[in-house]
């Protein structure tokens, strides 16, 4: 198991390392300057000089070459200093700490209302395969999917919000109101919306394999028996199709933080979703390259904890990477 | 067991997520440089048209309160309640703010500004010529990417400027130029107490502290939320009407749509025709309309090879319906179409001066002589900008007539000037658009003399033609020379002017005294704004 975790930890590394090669070069070789924010008509009519421009590129670490940036962006990065904000000036780990509670609490409610109604859903649609249940279940996840996230987060504004006054259209506090009940009314309507896609996915996952586990030897075993079918539903099916779910969440922890990006913009949530889109039009390397690490750690380190908790969840295959192992 | 005891786990860290993120986002906003909120708007309840509050819906917060150092347009909102310039000229009207008066000497170049007494910053301390000379300062050292950069160089010239007493700062200009006054007038001066006279300000605390002196003080910053300002009750001119001004973040136009009809917010930019239509028969809202000072125009780019000879240009400007395009792109309330390269909301602008006309059959004539016919071009437009891409696309259509075919390629506002104010050649048409308020000295001139977009073929007449009009303090002999400058840009087909834009936005009827002024972006005077 420690030699799993120690390769696993050692692979984590490496893709780090070539994502933020990888994400530091589409930002220096896309178009644009982070020194349009001071240099635009739109800022001011006064047009620098060369020399001034040359000395402004030096205090914000945007000369030399693409190796030597990089270089000199991973440096400061493993010694624990994220840099200063090209457009703000401000720490981007302080600024990224500060937002990113906002988005984990989104993500983790999303997560959770995701797995809460998915469960009963697919094993609902799995065990009454083709049967209208199923369909009706089948339908609306297949609907899930295609759903646009910022278009459905408009059309449950405009009813929830506009017509029935049920939840606030946007923001996540009512201005001067501090209750963790006010952030919860507010989160509402964006966490339904983050999580539709994840809910539908899953389902998908979850009925397949009802559909698998429905025909093992051991159902028909408790079916034969007289075992009533809800018994057997959750009681064994249940248990064998929890183990997909562990992966599905590991996996889809990418699709959540993509996801909150578009959720945040449209519900005006300040979380890291918000501060990425201003970098991105502001070319502001450094915020992005802080937030492009982030999402990848938080990624990565889903897919490892799920696959540590699925050998937890089944022996078998913690035996198997053991051996593998050697 | 096992199984079921990792699902239950899985599902507390869920919680436990929510709860955390739920919990520490509850906690209070930031206000004043990072302390905790001690929750003194209550009962605002999300402000919209409830109470005393004024509720303006933004993409993002600022990242800084010092207007030296957001002068975007979405700063420009959000920092003009609480920071006052020294004067707005507008015409032959001058409206002072912290300035008393602002005097030129005989020979042009010494601005003689002197304050108002008894002005005070938020903080109570008070304003003097020595926060003038240190914002001048803080402009000068270039590090800082100051907005207000122009005040204190002249070219690349420095100026010269001195205290002369507790009020009073000269300005001395190393060569005469009339729209210097205009200029120095749109200063916003910050506090050299806050700073500790350090004028490296990038990074200072400060920033995001009480260093303003207009109506509305800071009461809550939360980032990436909203900036809550409260009515000052020092201010020197009329008192505030209004008890609180609100700028939240509803970044997206349809959320804030959906907010403004359900009377969370009391005011939004309309940014389409269509809506603007709308919001003419919904009960509650008020439209306003007025020119917004910018001029969208295509550009012929000089060093693109396909312009080598000049009838090529002219078919292309000779194919294009000038009032199809508005009517298509910006509809009945978003533009008119433009005559000059000068906005109306220019000084100088001449309406006499009849804008392109459309004539196919010369335009075919002057595509096939010139070998443009059966060339496909490219156009570069700014995607970040409204009306661009409609605009692009009835340009494409109608360059379709003389057998000219258009890529189309959108870039986004950042990427697209790294693109067209450069000497790149291999693109041949882009569509821009500049302010043009006041003065055309300050930044049309910029567009045309090389500042800022080189690639324009602008004239040595024309060039000196603008310098004329800047060496002159006589109205008369400017107006004569910006008018012959604007005629003589059309004759040489400069560039194409398609529009002037609307500046068009919604408020909720209760709300009085918004077009008071027509500046923009809105509010010049928040003191005039009042709740019915």
């Amino acid at each position: 198991m420690k030699d799993f975790i120690l390769k696993r930890l050692a692979q984590m590394l490496l893709v780090l390392v070539i994502v933020s090669m990888f994400a530091f070069s589409i930002i220096y070789f896309s178009p644009g300057d982070p020194l349009y924010l001071y240099t635009s008509p739109s800022v001011s009519s006064y047009k620098m000089t060369e020399e001034q421009l040359n000395d402004m590129r030096e205090a914000l670490g945007l000369n030399g070459n693409v190796i030597q940036r990089y270089a000199n962006w991973a440096g400061k990065m493993i010694q624990g200093d994220w840099g200063f904000s090209v457009s703000n000036h401000q720490p981007v780990k302080t600024q990224i700490m500060d937002k990113l509670p906002n988005t984990i609490g989104l993500m983790g409610a999303a997560l959770f209302l995701s797995i809460l109604v998915s469960i009963p859903l697919g094993l609902l649609a799995g065990y009454y395969k083709n049967q209208w249940i199923d369909n009706v279940i089948s339908g609306i996840s297949y609907l899930g999917i295609s759903l646009p996230a910022f278009w459905f987060g408009i059309m449950l504004i405009i009813v929830f919000s506009l017509h029935l006054g049920w939840f606030p259209s946007a923001g996540m506090r009512t201005i001067g109101v501090n209750s963790a009940a006010d952030v919860i009314r507010h989160a509402v309507l964006p966490v339904i919306v983050l999580s539709v896609n994840n809910t539908a996915v899953f389902v998908r996952y979850i009925r397949s394999n009802t559909i698998e586990q429905k025909e093992e030897e051991y159902v028909m075993t408790a079916i034969s028996k007289g075992v009533p079918k809800q018994r057997v539903l959750w009681g064994h099916v249940l248990k064998n199709c929890l183990l997909p779910i562990i992966t599905m969440v590991g996996m889809n922890f990418g699709t959540l933080i993509t996801g909150s990006f578009i959720v945040e913009s449209v519900f005006g949530w300040p979380g890291l979703g918000t501060l990425c889109l201003d970098a991105i039009n502001s070319r502001d390397y450094t915020m992005i390259m802080g937030i492009t690490m982030l999402a990848c750690i938080v990624l990565l380190t889903g897919n490892f904890l799920a696959d540590l908790l699925y050998g937890f969840a089944d022996p078998r295959i913690k035996q198997g990477k053991e051996k593998q192992n050697g | 067991m096992k199984k079921s005891l990792i699902s239950l786990l899985l599902c507390l860290g869920m919680v436990s997520a929510l709860v955390a993120g739920c919990g520490s986002s509850a906690g209070g906003g930031k206000t004043e440089g990072g302390t905790e909120s001690t929750g003194s708007t209550e009962g605002t309840e999300s402000a919209g048209t409830n109470g005393n509050t004024l509720t303006i819906p933004v993409s993002a917060t600022v990242t800084t309160l010092n207007p030296l150092l957001d002068t975007m347009a979405e700063g420009k909102l959000q920092l003009s309640p609480f920071s006052d310039e020294l004067y707005y000229m507008e015409d032959d009207e001058t409206r002072y703010y912290l300035a008393e008066s602002c005097e030129v000497s005989e020979d042009g170049l010494t601005y003689t500004l002197k304050l108002k007494d008894n002005l005070k910053w938020h903080d109570g301390e008070p304003i003097t010529a020595d926060d003038v000379i240190f914002t001048a300062d803080c402009n000068a050292n270039t590090d800082n990417g100051a907005g207000f950069t122009n005040v204190v160089f002249a070219g690349e010239e420095p100026v010269k400027y001195e205290k002369v007493d507790d009020l009073t700062v000269n300005f001395t200009i190393p060569a005469p130029s009339a729209s210097y006054m205009e200029v120095l007038g749109k200063l916003q001066i910050i506090p050299a107490h806050a700073f500790d006279n350090n004028t490296d300000i990038v990074s200072a605390e400060a920033n995001l502290t009480d260093i303003g002196s207009g109506p509305y003080k800071l009461a809550e910053f939360n980032d990436g939320e909203s900036l809550v300002l409260e009515k000052f009750d020092e201010y020197y001119g009329d008192a505030p009407q209004i008890d609180q001004v609100v700028f939240r973040v509803i970044s997206d136009p349809s959320a804030q749509e959906v907010a403004f009809k359900n009377g969370e917010i009391n005011y939004m930019l309309v940014s389409s025709d269509a809506s603007a239509e709308e919001f003419k028969s919904v009960d509650g809202a008020e439209l306003h309309q007025f020119a917004e000072g910018r001029v969208k125009y295509l550009v012929w780019n000089k060093y693109c090879a396909t312009w080598e000879n000049r009838d090529a240009v002219k078919a292309v400007f000779l194919a294009l319906n000038q009032e199809e395009i508005v009517a298509g792109a910006y509809g009945e309330s978003m533009g008119v179409p433009a005559n000059t390269i000068f906005s109306t909301q220019n000084l100088f602008h001449d309406d006499s001066i009849k804008g392109y006309e459309q004539d196919l059959e010369e335009a075919k004539k002057l595509a096939e002589s010139s070998g443009l016919a059966g060339k496909t071009i490219k156009l570069h437009y700014n995607t970040d900008r409204g009306f661009m891409e409609d605009t692009a696309l009835m340009i494409q259509q109608q360059l379709k007539e003389i057998d000219v075919t258009v890529e189309l390629e959108g870039i986004d506002a950042n990427g697209f000037f790294d693109v067209v104010f450069t000497d790149q050649d291999d693109y041949e048409l882009y569509l821009n658009e500049y302010a043009a308020i006041g003065d055309p000295d300050s930044v049309v001139a910029g567009m045309f003399d090389g500042t800022w977009g080189n690639n324009v073929d602008t004239s040595e007449e024309i060039l000196d033609l603008f310098e004329q009009g800047r060496a002159t303090n006589d109205m008369e002999e400017r107006a004569k020379i910006y008018s012959d400058l604007q005629q003589k840009a059309k004759d040489e087909y400069l560039v194409y002017p398609i529009a002037y834009p609307s500046y068009c936005f919604v408020t909720t009827s209760n709300l009085k005294g918004a077009e008071e002024y027509t500046t923009t972006p809105v509010f010049e005077d928040y003191t005039k704004l009042y709740f019915e």
